[in-house]
């Protein structure tokens, strides 16, 4: 069995994963939506393709708490494959739960709502941009336990304040010029983008995605024992 | 000095500068940070990291700061990151590429913003000279390491020339007592020989008288070999006695009064053991004077047919470090290990130094 074929049967395993890959993302869809706008659950699933993140980045950094990636070090395996397995298993499963979002929102809002494709692209670059995060602040801690416990107030204040867990526009003008530091801002941004139309917009916030996801991973694939 | 885990080097420190500099650019950006100008900040940390990450010939640097230059024709506030270049290069003293980059940024950003460069620089030049400072340090260390390794290399193979040299010796000793023995011995007692046949030859010719003189020369010849054999030991003797008068003038030399006790005899002693144990009183009483001021100084030297002890202790210690780190005392514990001793040492309100050793040398 190949390391990536394990990945996807460790993250499958865990009953909250496919909780929060199959099921949860259809519930976002009965969220109201505000008039003039993008449906709510649409910058809502970014909270939810965070959390989702950071769990299937669990098994990296189990194995590098119980010392099974120094095993991996002895072995022909190389740092690189391995690591390239796991987020290719994790980024496979995160672009399963974008699709079925996206394909479940065209048949509950219809086509006239916006543009699906472009949609789905811009979820898959912000999956793989909070797969890289998840990645990097896991290499912070050594107790999956504690990077979990700060991660979800850090990741809920995250959100919250980069636009996905309300409208942007709500936000006072100086949070909203600070927010921009903050990775998960440019989903909102996109989404925005997205309700206007703008395609320099959306291609923008894609690549400052892509840029980040490239940051975030320069950092957590330190090797670390 | 034992390292704090936690002590933060110039690496480390330099990075840290590189993450200041990074928040800083970002402070000082914050009211015109747009999207497109937060991509160009992205590019430049993204840049920086795959330095930190990855190793690439530092040309391509070059190439990122000319990139970053030319997006800031576009977008002007983006001239300001130029200066994190500007610390990347002054870190690693290439003053040829920083040079038209800090030019630019001279030429293009307002006097309070230009100070952002200018202090870039400064810094990447101090942790440049501390990183050289801390180089040349680590080449020191490593010379001074190469040296004492060399010299203990050198102890090595002065051990094994004193081995071969009491070897050496040993063999000497056995022919001088062979040229002894054959120079005054050997002749009378052939002599001797001699004249006790003719001696026996006379007897059975009936010639008495002659008989009786030869007689009384074989006796003059045995009696003059007795003596012989007599001087050749006091001549053999005489070096081991002088010996155990220099161990004895040690203690009676010694600048504090010794409290001496001998039991056994030292001249059973082999000679290698014999000299090992004056070089381990020597030491001993030289580390007593270095060390401390005694107001009491004893030794205790027990010869046995099997084995030798020395103690040597005093008091009146000064407070120094442990003194086993020394290299007398290093050297002292190789050769008595060499013969198949050991030392100990006990240190609290007095110093005691241990030494025992095998009577005889371990062949």
């Amino acid at each position: 069995m190949t390391i990536f074929m394990f990945a996807l049967q460790q993250n499958l395993k865990q009953k909250i994963s496919l909780l929060l890959l199959l099921v949860l993302p259809l519930v976002l869809l009965f969220i109201p939506s505000m008039s003039g706008s993008l449906p709510m659950g649409f910058s809502l699933f970014g909270l939810l393709n965070l959390y989702s993140a950071f769990l299937l980045t669990r098994p990296v950094v189990e194995d590098r708490m119980q010392k099974i990636v120094v095993r991996i070090a002895a072995s022909p395996v190389s740092h690189g494959y391995y690591l390239a397995s796991h987020l290719l298993a994790s980024l496979l499963l995160l672009s399963v739960q974008c699709l079925i979002f996206v394909v479940a929102s065209f048949l509950y809002f219809g086509p006239e709502q916006t543009n699906y494709l472009v949609l789905f692209l811009l979820y898959f670059s912000y999956s793989a941009m909070v797969l890289s995060l998840s990645l990097a602040w896991n290499s912070m801690f050594r107790s999956y336990a504690t990077s979990f416990a700060l991660f979800s107030g850090i990741g809920s204040i995250m959100c919250l304040i980069s636009g996905l867990s309300f409208p942007l526009s709500l936000l006072p003008q100086s949070i909203q010029t600070m927010v921009r530091v903050l990775p998960t801002y440019y989903l909102a941004h996109g989404l925005l983008m997205l309700g206007k139309q703008s395609g320099s917009g959306i291609l923008l916030s894609a690549v400052v995605l892509w840029i980040f996801a490239g940051i975030f991973l320069l950092i957590g694939s330190k090797r670390r024992f | 000095m034992p390292r704090s885990t936690y002590a933060l080097g110039c690496d480390q420190v330099t990075r840290l500068m590189t993450i200041l500099l990074l928040v800083l650019s970002l402070f000082l950006l914050y009211e015109k940070l747009d999207v497109p100008l937060m991509l160009v900040f992205l590019l430049v940390l993204f840049s920086l990291l795959l330095r930190w990450r990855f190793t690439f010939n530092p040309l391509f640097f070059l190439i990122d700061a000319t990139l970053l230059v030319v997006v800031s024709f576009f977008q002007v506030d983006a001239t300001l990151l130029l200066a994190l270049y500007i610390y990347t290069f002054a870190s690693r003293i290439q003053v040829f590429a920083l040079s038209p980059f800090f030019l630019y940024c001279l030429a293009i950003l307002p006097f309070p913003l230009l100070l952002f460069p200018a202090v870039s620089l400064l810094l990447g030049l101090t942790m440049a000279l501390w990183k050289k400072e801390r180089d040349t340090m680590r080449q020191e260390a490593d010379e001074l390491r190469l040296k004492v390794h060399r010299l203990q290399e050198e102890e090595e193979h002065l051990l094994l020339d004193y081995q071969d040299a009491q070897q050496l010796s040993r063999l000497e000793e056995r022919n001088h007592i062979a040229q002894i023995l054959h120079d005054s011995l050997g002749h009378e007692l052939t002599a001797a020989h001699l004249t006790l046949k003719a001696m026996g030859s006379l007897l059975v010719r009936g010639e008495v008288e002659k008989a009786q003189d030869s007689q009384a020369k074989a006796l003059d010849r045995l009696e003059n070999s007795l003596d012989q054999l007599k001087l050749a030991v006091r001549q053999l003797q005489s070096d081991e006695e002088a010996a155990n008068q220099r161990l004895r003038q040690l203690f009676e030399q010694f600048s504090y009064p010794v409290d001496l006790h001998l039991s056994g005899d030292l001249e059973l002693l082999d000679p290698a053991v014999r000299q090992v144990l004056y070089a381990a009183v020597k030491e001993a009483l030289t580390n007593v004077a270095k060390h401390a001021r005694p107001t009491m100084v004893k030794a205790h030297i027990a010869v046995t047919g099997a084995t030798t002890r020395l103690m040597v202790e005093n008091d009146g210690l000064y407070d120094q470090k442990n003194p086993e780190t020394g290299n007398g005392l290093r050297y002292m514990r190789r050769r008595v290990e060499a013969l198949g001793g050991s030392v100990a040492i006990q240190r609290d309100q007095t110093f005691r130094l241990l030494v025992t050793l095998p009577s005889k040398k371990e062949m």
